[in-house]
């Protein structure tokens, strides 16, 4: 009887402690922090989530469609746009900031680089509006999802009923970008206990942690922070970052701190794109803005051989993640 | 004659339901001095000038009711977007009890500011949020302003904004008739006259600019004509 007793008490903790992990439909990976989002607003669920996923690939957001999220967030280099140093947009408009990744963003407070999105389900409401990017009216976009039998559907299969509006469209998005979690690099192998570091790589993840990790702090990389990392600013977009936002001085060039998962596809880097390499990052904190200017050359190379372990294939190439073909090509 | 019994019950739920909803009406009238406005009309300013409006929405929320300093009613999730040109939005409605006093907040508090995605007057997609920085748009109001030797000014003013130090939120409190439509005058003279136009068209952000126009359009809001 005891026995049975201990039992029971040993399956419902197993039980209470699967339901942490994944609540309200979103698995967090073991001994991260718990996410920013707030799950119990909008819990995942499949069909939301692939609704969301349309939304994101399908050009239907933009004025002219031509231009859809994923112009500017290609899923197999982190959700960038890589070798851009600033995003273009509809009619081959030119904005003024890098296409940030989207990766992890479950654990984001702000948005945007200089945090003026402050909540993931109205982050995409900037693109959509932005004259660069897709220069679309919010409520035309709902116009223009009530005409087609192909959404209709979707949000039927989503919500029970096929009413489309702003709150709903926005979260379904916000579902999908939700389940961009990378947490498969090598780096996270080795913390799991199923993989080594080479000599190299540890060498480099030593040196990271004496110097880098304050702003890009494990285990996403990112404090969730804006900081000014002493750039020269550039003198044609004079961007002033946070200040911008808050009005106070001390934001005067502060920019938030993107994660480095998935570094060595997400280039260029930086909040406007000025640096090609990893080399030239490197170049930049080691020498020009004095933050670790012991480093040798040596150290800089193994600080980058350890940067690569932060690669995740398996989320850069999930399926899951990918256009769906067999809803668009129609 | 079982359906005939669904019918009797269908007929006194509504009945019941009805009952249980009857409720009294708050309608928003916006005056220029002493004359209603209507859309896109030009009145005088009383000083050879003369002002047209073509838009004037506004959030308001947290609806409460008193009767002798004692609370009678307090509307749970209290958010309406109030559009005084539109028939179907320039009221709202109030539970049926007596009052002397009304309170509300013309805007939305900081915690609506920052909760997402939302439904009904609160959907994003309604033209009352900025999409390029969060934060919902408490009051819209567009029109021209026509000088005495016919110039014609454009004006804008989206007043909004809820973080420190540039909070655009106001509370107001009005006494008000008891019936079962009570009136509140919006008058868009003090407002109208505080301005510059020569400065001050715009004002389309957070900022110290809305946070003034803000303080100047609560006290426009009125029980008497």
């Amino acid at each position: 009887m005891k026995k049975a007793g201990v039992t029971i008490l040993i399956l419902a903790s197993i039980g209470f402690a699967f339901k942490i992990k994944a609540e309200f439909g979103f698995k967090s990976p073991d001994n991260w922090p718990k996410p920013a989002y707030n799950f119990s607003n909008n819990p995942l669920a499949d069909e939301k989530v692939f609704l969301g996923r349309v939304l994101f690939y399908d050009p239907i957001l933009s004025l002219d469609s031509t231009i859809s999220c994923s112009s500017c967030h290609l899923s197999y280099v982190g959700f960038t746009h890589v070798d851009h140093s600033l995003s273009h947009g509809i009619f081959d408009r030119v904005g003024t900031r890098n296409s940030p990744v989207l990766i992890n963003l479950a654990w984001n407070k702000y948005f945007m680089w200089d945090g003026a999105v402050n909540h993931l389900d109205v982050q995409a409401l900037a693109p959509i509006s932005h004259e660069s990017e897709m220069n679309e009216k919010p409520e035309h976009v709902l116009l223009k999802l009530n005409r087609s039998r192909l959404y209709a559907q979707l949000f039927k299969n989503a919500f029970e009923d096929s009413a489309i509006t702003g709150e709903r469209t926005l979260k379904a998005l916000s579902q999908f970008m939700l389940t961009l979690v990378s947490n498969n690099a090598k780096y996270d192998s080795v913390k799991r206990g199923e993989s080594h570091f080479t000599e190299q790589e540890q060498h480099g993840y030593d040196l990271f942690r004496n110097d880098c990790s304050k702003c890009h702090t494990e285990p996403l990389f990112t404090n969730g922070e804006f900081e000014n990392n002493k750039l020269p600013v550039d003198t044609l977009l004079k961007d002033e970052g946070r200040f911008k936002i808050t009005g106070y001085e001390k934001d005067k060039y502060k920019f938030k701190v993107p994660t480095l998962r998935n570094i060595e596809f997400s280039y260029p880097y930086m909040h406007d794109g000025r640096f090609k390499t990893l080399s030239q990052v490197m170049e930049h904190y080691t020498q020009k803005s004095g933050y670790a200017n012991t480093f040798t050359s040596i150290d800089k190379v193994d600080l980058i051989a350890f940067l690569l372990t932060l690669s995740d294939k398996n989320f850069l190439f999930n399926p899951d993640h990918a256009y769906p073909r067999e809803i668009l090509k129609k | 004659m079982p359906a005939k019994r669904s019918i009797l019950f269908i007929i006194l739920c509504g009945h019941l339901y009805a009952q249980s909803q009857a409720n009294k009406t708050i309608k928003f009238i916006p005056v220029f001095d002493q004359q209603t406005i209507q859309e896109g009309i030009y009145i005088s300013n009383g000083n050879q000038d003369s002002v047209q409006f073509n838009t004037l929405k506004f959030y308001l929320s947290g609806v409460q009711l008193f009767k002798k300093e004692k609370k009678v009613w307090a509307e749970e999730n209290s958010y309406h977007l109030v559009n005084v040109f539109d028939p179907k939005h320039y009221d709202i409605k109030i539970k049926d009890v007596e009052f002397d006093k009304i309170n509300f907040s013309l805007g939305l508090d900081s915690t609506i500011n920052n909760s997402g995605a939302l439904g009904g007057d609160l959907d994003p997609t309604t033209g009352m949020y900025w999409a390029w920085q969060s934060g919902y748009i408490n009051v819209k109001i567009e029109g021209k302003y026509k000088t005495r030797d016919n110039k014609i000014n454009d004006f804008s003013y989206h007043l909004g904004g809820y973080l420190f130090p540039f909070v655009t939120i106001q509370s107001l409190e009005l006494e008000l008739n008891n019936s079962n439509t009570s009136v509140i005058y919006i008058d868009l003279s003090l407002f109208i006259q505080s301005i510059d136009f020569n400065n001050q068209k715009d004002v389309m952000s957070p900022g110290s600019g809305a946070v003034k126009l803000s303080s100047i359009l609560v006290k426009c809001f009125r029980a008497k004509q």
